[in-house]
């Protein structure tokens, strides 16, 4: 069935400014690839363009971006082109102010996709265990033992440098 | 560590060049050419409509006239004589009133480019003149356009379509770009101007009306021998042609395919004027690059010459904006 585009000009232009952020480090996230990521955050962005789901706010708009750059990436590690390719050259790495926040990065990056994820959309957008559940289609209970997964990982990678906040699982976000 | 994962990724942002090439995907264009030609070509261009409707006739013997009023102020009459003519950009951007046998160049912004059906191109040109009643007009290539200025809600305009100058005139009265300041009491009262476009096809017979403007249109079937769509996803998601191919500048030659698509192009204007007589004319429509020359400060400069006639210490442009279409009018 064809597509017509759904959005005006001027609606995708507040929402890849205001959301354009998240999704790129979602998808930088889980594609720890900067050119992956800019066709995974182009891809979400049509998608949405051509969409038309009726959001009741910003936030909805905002979980329906991150669930679907989300899919995007899996879409895009299925892909036949991403099977069958190979790497000419390594991507730059992120130029981060501190030492740390390079290492932070390295060591969430070196966590199994599924965990990044979960860590990503806790830690960066503030989510619920439920809610990411219902941005990545995954059981709540899942998520929330690969949030201890993860911990326990990163933890084990980042040494001394780990210091958890007093976070609960069933913290409830703003997001409704 | 939430707040040193939140500061960490504070310094990861997409580059502005992607963010522009997202937006160009919803637009056809650069969004660079939109920013500049949004507003003031059509008001020129309706400017000059107007000093051509009126001022041409004057300068023909016997054509216009001037006779007082009864309050003693001078009064411009219509020409007491049929004309028609085009009111189009000159080759150097300035406006211009085309005469017969002159050569015009389309200019000015038109309307939307629609993925499924074909893409409009942003050259418009005007139909002016005395005492025309109905205007009859055909092309032997691609499809014609009509644009006017239309006045809207701008939730309206929202749901009716992609807008070019939505933005700038949201901007304008005062709302911010994520529309919080718009609510239900004053939605309804915010209203905007924006430009409409018909398409029009190969032939139309219409009541002559002078806001009008006529703009040139590639269906999806041509502009998918122009620009072939690739991408299987795209093309499961109904698209049938590639609309940024279609619209990208060549480097080397600055030909821009969906105006080529038109070099050789016939537009054919039939009009009957109020007494029921008829005129005809053609444009024979062309596609070329402007030349340019470096001013003082070394900025581009385009001038009225086309890659044919460039004269010497000027080079052809390949910008984008100076691949043009223009007509000799005989």
């Amino acid at each position: 069935m064809k597509k017509e585009p759904m959005r005006t000009q001027v609606f995708m232009e507040g929402a890849v400014k205001r959301f354009g952020a998240p999704v790129y480090r979602l998808a930088l996230m889980h594609t720890q690839n900067r050119t992956d990521a800019e066709d995974v955050f182009q891809e979400t962005f049509l998608r949405l363009y051509l969409d038309g789901t009726s959001f009741a706010g910003t936030e909805h708009l905002k979980a329906w971006l991150l669930q679907v750059t989300v899919n995007v990436c899996h879409d895009l590690h299925r892909s036949a082109w991403n099977r069958r390719r190979a790497d000419l050259s390594e991507d730059v790495p992120i130029p981060f102010e501190t030492e740390e926040d390079s290492g932070l990065w390295t060591a969430v990056a070196g966590l199994p996709k599924k965990y990044r994820d979960v860590i990503h959309l806790h830690y960066q957008e503030g989510y619920s265990a439920e809610e990411i559940g219902n941005i990545l289609h995954r059981k709540t209970s899942t998520v929330r033992a690969q949030m201890c997964r993860a911990r326990k990982l990163l933890k084990t990678k980042m040494g001394g440098f780990y210091h958890e906040e007093q976070v609960s699982e069933n913290v409830q976000s703003n997001h409704a | 560590m939430k707040n040193k994962y939140q500061k960490m990724c504070s310094q990861i942002m997409p580059d502005d060049a992607l963010t522009e090439q997202t937006l160009h995907q919803f637009t056809g264009v650069p969004l660079k050419q939109h920013k500049r030609r949004r507003v003031w070509k059509p008001v020129a261009i309706t400017a000059a409509a107007l000093v051509f409707a009126v001022a041409f006739p004057l300068t023909q013997p016997g054509v216009g006239y001037i006779i007082p009023n009864d309050n003693g102020k001078d009064m411009v009459t219509t020409g007491a004589k049929n004309s028609f003519g085009l009111a189009a950009y000159a080759a150097d951007g300035k406006l211009t009133v085309a005469a017969n046998g002159s050569q015009v160049v389309f200019g000015g912004a038109a309307g939307t480019c629609g993925f499924k059906s074909g893409s409009t191109i942003e050259d418009l040109f005007h139909v002016a003149g005395t005492n025309i009643a109905q205007l009859d007009m055909s092309i032997d290539r691609g499809e014609l356009t009509r644009y006017e200025m239309v006045t809207k809600k701008i939730f309206d305009a929202q749901l009716g379509g992609t807008d070019r100058f939505l933005q700038s005139e949201v901007k304008t009265k005062g709302i911010d770009e994520n529309f919080t300041d718009i609510t239900s009491e004053n939605k309804d009262s915010l209203t905007l101007n924006f430009g409409e476009v018909k398409r029009m096809g190969k032939h139309f017979t219409m009541p002559y009306e002078q806001q009008y403007y006529f703009g040139l249109f590639i269906p999806a079937a041509d502009a998918a021998k122009l620009a072939p769509l690739t991408d299987k996803q795209l093309i499961r998601l109904g698209y049938k042609y590639d609309s940024i191919a279609l619209f990208a500048s060549d480097e080397k030659t600055g030909v821009v395919k969906a105006k080529q698509f038109f070099d050789g192009a016939t537009i054919t204007m039939k009009v009957t004027y109020l007494n029921g007589h008829t005129e005809t004319k053609r444009l024979h429509l062309k596609a070329g690059n402007k030349a340019f020359r470096y001013t003082k400060n070394w900025s581009k400069k385009p001038t009225p010459f086309f890659t044919y006639a460039v004269p010497k210490g000027q080079a052809t442009s390949k910008d984008y904006s100076d691949y043009v279409i223009y007509a000799d009018i005989a």
